[in-house]
């Protein structure tokens, strides 16, 4: 009997036959870096979760946890993989405290679906673009940048609950639906960015914004990165308030001009500012802004303007690219994006136009490489070594790239993470702890491998 | 609450003790002499007292290390200390442990900003981080009413917040990374200036894990801009429970105010007399609620505020029209603490947090609980983010009456648990509510959060006796043997 027949029948004992999938396109949906699973779980309730890692921590087997699967490439080939879990059925909003400004949903929500619920009461949850259809369950995970983290704050700041299920322990719950919270150690943050190897995410309660009257971009292109990124800075530290602050490369400031609502942009360096708040204020803001920009040489245009539309959807800078791109996240202090940027054009071979988007106030670059989908060795070597330059910069400067998403051939050359953080041996103690079989995303942070500890 | 009692062993090898940690420390480094103890026996909760049996100062963190690596190999425990203002007794003493006073290590390494933050070593004191900054429009938003003496340290390992952050959150949202010496004396660096690095976020986890985890020996703080202006509004209501409903309001309409505070009858009088910020004595309840950022959002927020606190029933409302106008406004506010200490010899401050709505349900109920118990409470508190500070006002002197604070206290806890609220909203668990963790937890959240503890502290060194009920052993029988890689007994529980 194949592997996915053995896995079956305790799957469906625990979730039913309609909870189960074990088809040829169900595990190929569900493939990972050349991996497929052997069984598909698709549970409907949080205990469902549960049960499903019981099952699996007693038999040793390897579980990914899905969202939309939109950062699923994040992380190391994982070194097991038998059961996929899809959060698709755990969809259901549990509650929407509107005077209390928070919203609990389900791990596999997707953020349209919320905004769906809170529009209703002028409410928005911020942590990323309205219309996207990533999870929350992922949003988590992945530790996803939020656009306008100037003004919102991250996802560690955003989250204040969850409750998830433990590989050994079953059902588990932290924080809750206050703001301020004390009360034991804060495990909501230990599962950010934790890519489902502590546990899996059920559920989360998030706080809520207002949506804001008016949303307005002003793009101005500049000779440099350098210009734009000081220019970023002033206004940034100065007593205007953006809520987003993006510096484009010329290639990237064409692409997005083509594909979103993002007028103004043109093929040179582009700094986009986001205001968002009541159209007075926004209007002194812009005008500010402009004054700021024209002094620093730079030319502003408006760029989009929405009114009561959470996102308009001007920049949808770091939604999805096609699986054939290699993305590369860039981190590095704010203060050195420009530095970062002028190295990056520079180091292009060719003098290759760059695709870069960077969110200046959290440091963060995403490049992008259009390369071909069937390299041949030489193209791998040259690209593997790129990336190993590229990092070598960065470590001089304190920055880091990991490697979000990548063709396999490409994946199966390049560390997804690039380097070590002198945390890994804090960061595996709590792994073997929490996960004592490690059946959990195995593998996906082989830089804690040799830190796992003898509960492992 | 009765303390559990120090080990006669370890307090016999007193001596042994002093001799390694001299060893591997300058001099002047570590104190044992009684009178110097004196200073550290107990912190902000001071119903309870113990002294030390030895305090290490050091200056460095190499000096933080060794003493850990020595202190780890000996197996004795260890209590951080920062400036000890904590409320839950956190950094209370043991008597057969180390105080590791953090408070020499107080020198601002960098200020930076281009990247907005400052590089901080864990004894200076929160409020010279803004004074440092101020000139340069900057400002670090956390701000404890103890901010003058509290270190950044304390705060981190609170996770500490004020009055001021409803809109810009507590610590944890205002740190960027952290240098923190583990239990065995390693050194481990987590965040930084550089953001969302890869792998588990340690940082959030450490803050606020009151001194459990690790040793907090520097932190990168976020800075922010100065806004260009704020106005504070003062709004009078005929109760507490009118004062709750307009916060729920003004929230509910989507607003978040930097600050939003309520005070009681009892509250505004004490303050008053000690203060003389113009409060209006006699009144129910005030509501305190402050707007900032440019000038013209400002003024269209303050005018909506107050509709909102209108409409909410409010009988006189006053805007402040300049700077010292607004501070003033708030001085009453911030000096109602000390305050207190006019209108009872004791009080123990209570520090729960409830979801917003719940409010006027709340407030009601703590008075109901008052009257039942006879003892008369004052509210002070950061009604924006539900964050309630019912002041149980009590004299220690008089036998039983600090135990029936303590119970009404308890009580109040609980009510706040069972509103869907939490234990603490900012002050810690530390003794004072450990015995109440299973009240919220259940036995497996409580069992994760050990785990957490284990993987840093497998011995149980760093602050023992904090925060949880009872601390399983991390290895059943003793310390954990390994042979070959396979584990004795592998389906024992291991925390
Ligand atoms: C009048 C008054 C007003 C207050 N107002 C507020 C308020 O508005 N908001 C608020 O949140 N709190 C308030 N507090 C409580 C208190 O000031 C805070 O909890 C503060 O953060 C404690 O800082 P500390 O340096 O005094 O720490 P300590 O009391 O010395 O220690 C607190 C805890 O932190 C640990 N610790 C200290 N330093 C370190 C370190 N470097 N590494 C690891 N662990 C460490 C200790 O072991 C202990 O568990 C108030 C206290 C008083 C007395």
């Amino acid at each position: 009997m194949n592997k996915s027949a053995v896995l079956a029948s305790p799957a469906e004992s625990l979730l039913g036959a309609d909870g189960v999938h074990t088809s040829q396109a169900a595990l190929a949906q569900h493939a990972l870096d050349g991996l497929s699973p052997s069984v598909v779980a698709v549970p409907d309730t949080s205990e469902g979760v549960a049960e499903v890692l019981k099952w699996a921590h007693k038999d040793g087997l390897g579980v990914v946890v899905w969202g939309s699967g939109s950062r699923i490439g994040l992380g190391a080939r994982p070194s097991r993989y038998d059961i996929a879990i899809s959060l698709s059925r755990l969809n259901r909003i549990m509650e929407h405290d509107v005077e209390n400004l928070t919203l609990t949903a389900q791990a596999g929500v997707t953020l349209l679906e919320a905004a769906r619920t809170t529009v209703a009461h002028n409410q928005m949850l911020a942590a990323g673009w309205p219309w996207s259809r990533r999870t929350v369950g992922g949003l988590i995970s992945a530790n996803r940048p939020v656009p306008k983290r100037l003004l919102y704050g991250s996802v560690r700041d955003q989250l204040l609950g969850i409750r998830i299920a433990l590989a050994e322990k079953g059902l588990v719950g932290f924080g809750g639906k206050v703001l301020k919270n004390v009360a034991g150690y804060d495990m909501t943050k230990l599962v950010i960015g934790s890519l489902g190897s502590l546990g899996v995410i059920v559920e989360a309660t998030f706080k809520l914004f207002a949506i804001p009257h008016r949303e307005t971009y002003l793009a101005a292109a500049l000779a440099s990165p350098i210009l734009a990124a000081s220019l970023a800075t002033r206004l940034a530290n100065g007593p205007l308030r953006p809520a987003c602050l993006f510096l484009l490369s010329p290639l990237a400031a064409e692409r997005m001009a083509k594909a979103q609502k993002l007028a103004g942009a043109a093929r040179e360096w582009t700094l986009v500012a986001g205001f968002d708040g009541r159209s007075e204020a926004i209007r002194r803001q812009i005008a500010d802004a402009r004054a700021l920009i024209t002094q620093a040489g730079g030319d502003p245009r408006p760029a989009c303007d929405t009114i009561g539309e959470a996102g308009g959807r001007c920049l949808t800078a770091e939604e999805e690219s096609p699986p054939s791109v290699l993305r590369l996240r860039v981190g590095v202090a704010p203060g050195d994006v420009g530095d970062t940027l002028a190295y990056l054009e520079t180091e292009s071979p060719g003098d290759e136009p760059i695709d870069a988007v960077a969110d200046h106030p959290g440091g963060a670059i995403t490049l992008l490489f259009s390369l071909p989908e069937h390299p041949g060795e030489s193209q791998l070597t040259e690209t593997a070594g790129r990336i190993e330059r590229i990092r070598a910069w960065l470590d001089e400067h304190a920055g880091f790239a990991v490697l979000e998403q990548a063709p396999a051939p490409y994946k199966s050359r390049i560390s997804p993470w690039g380097r070590s953080s002198g945390a890994e041996r804090a960061m595996g103690l709590i792994k073997s702890r929490l996960d004592p079989k490690g059946i959990l995303a195995p593998g996906r942070f082989p830089e804690m491998n040799g830190h796992l500890g003898p509960l492992s | 609450m009765d303390l559990p009692p120090p080990d006669p062993k370890l307090v016999a090898r007193k001596a042994e003790i002093v001799t390694a940690l001299e060893e591997v420390l300058p001099p002047g480094t570590v104190i044992h002499a009684t009178e110097e103890l004196v200073a550290y026996e107990t912190d902000g909760l001071s119903a309870y007292r113990r002294r030390p049996m030895v305090v290490v100062l050091p200056r460095e963190t190499a000096e933080v290390s060794a003493t850990m690596e020595t202190l780890h190999r000996l197996g004795v425990p260890v209590v951080p200390w920062g400036a000890g203002t904590g409320l839950s007794g956190g950094a209370l003493p043991m008597e057969d442990g180390v105080t590791l006073a953090l408070s020499r290590m107080n020198r601002i390494l960098e200020i930076d900003l281009d990247n907005r933050c400052a590089v901080v070593q864990p004894g200076v004191t929160n409020l010279r981080i803004t004074e440092a900054v101020q000139g340069d429009g900057f400002y670090y938003a956390p701000d404890p009413s103890s901010q003058i003496a509290c270190s950044i340290g304390g705060n981190i390992a609170e996770n500490s917040g004020g009055v001021h952050c409803l809109k810009y959150g507590v610590t944890t949202n205002n740190i960027l990374g952290l240098e923190v010496v583990l239990a065995d004396g390693e050194i481990v660096r987590v965040g930084g200036k550089v953001m969302d690095d890869a792998g588990y976020d340690l940082m959030g986890v450490l803050t606020g894990s009151e001194g459990m985890l690790a040793i907090i020996t520097e932190a990168t703080v976020r800075l922010l801009p100065k806004p260009e202006s704020a106005t504070a509004v003062l709004a009078v209501f005929s109760s507490v429970e009118a004062a709750g409903q307009a916060v729920a309001d003004i929230i509910g309409a989507g607003m978040i105010p930097a600050g939003m505070e309520i005070m009681d009858k009892l509250a505004i009088d004490a303050s008053e007399q000690y203060a003389h910020s113009g409060y209006p004595v006699g009144a129910e309840a005030i509501l305190i609620i402050e707007q900032d950022g440019p000038a013209t959002e400002v003024s269209y927020l303050i005018a909506r505020t107050e509709e909102i606190l209108r409409a909410a029933g409010a009988s006189d409302i006053r805007v402040s029209r300049d700077e010292a106008e607004r501070l003033k406004l708030w001085a009453g506010r911030k000096a109602a603490f000390p305050a207190m200490g006019r209108i009872s010899p004791d009080y123990y401050c209570i520090d729960s947090t409830i979801p917003r709505g719940a409010l006027p349900r709340v407030l009601a109920r703590i008075r109901e609980l008052a009257q039942e118990s006879g003892l008369r409470v004052a509210n002070v508190f950061h009604a924006g983010d539900g964050n309630l500070h019912p002041l149980v006002l009590y004299d220690g002197n008089v036998p039983g009456e600090l135990e029936l604070a303590e119970q009404l206290g308890e009580e109040i806890m609980k009510l706040c648990v069972d509103v869907g609220g939490v234990l603490s909203g900012e002050h810690g668990i530390g003794i004072e509510k450990s015995g109440l963790m299973t009240y919220q937890f259940g036995e497996n959240d409580l069992a994760a959060m050990q785990r957490v503890k284990c993987s840093f502290d497998a011995e149980s060194l760093l602050n023992p006796g904090k925060v949880f009920p009872e601390l399983h052993r991390c290895a059943e029988l003793g310390r954990m043997h390994v042979h070959g890689g396979k584990l004795k007994f592998p389906d024992i529980e291991r925390f």
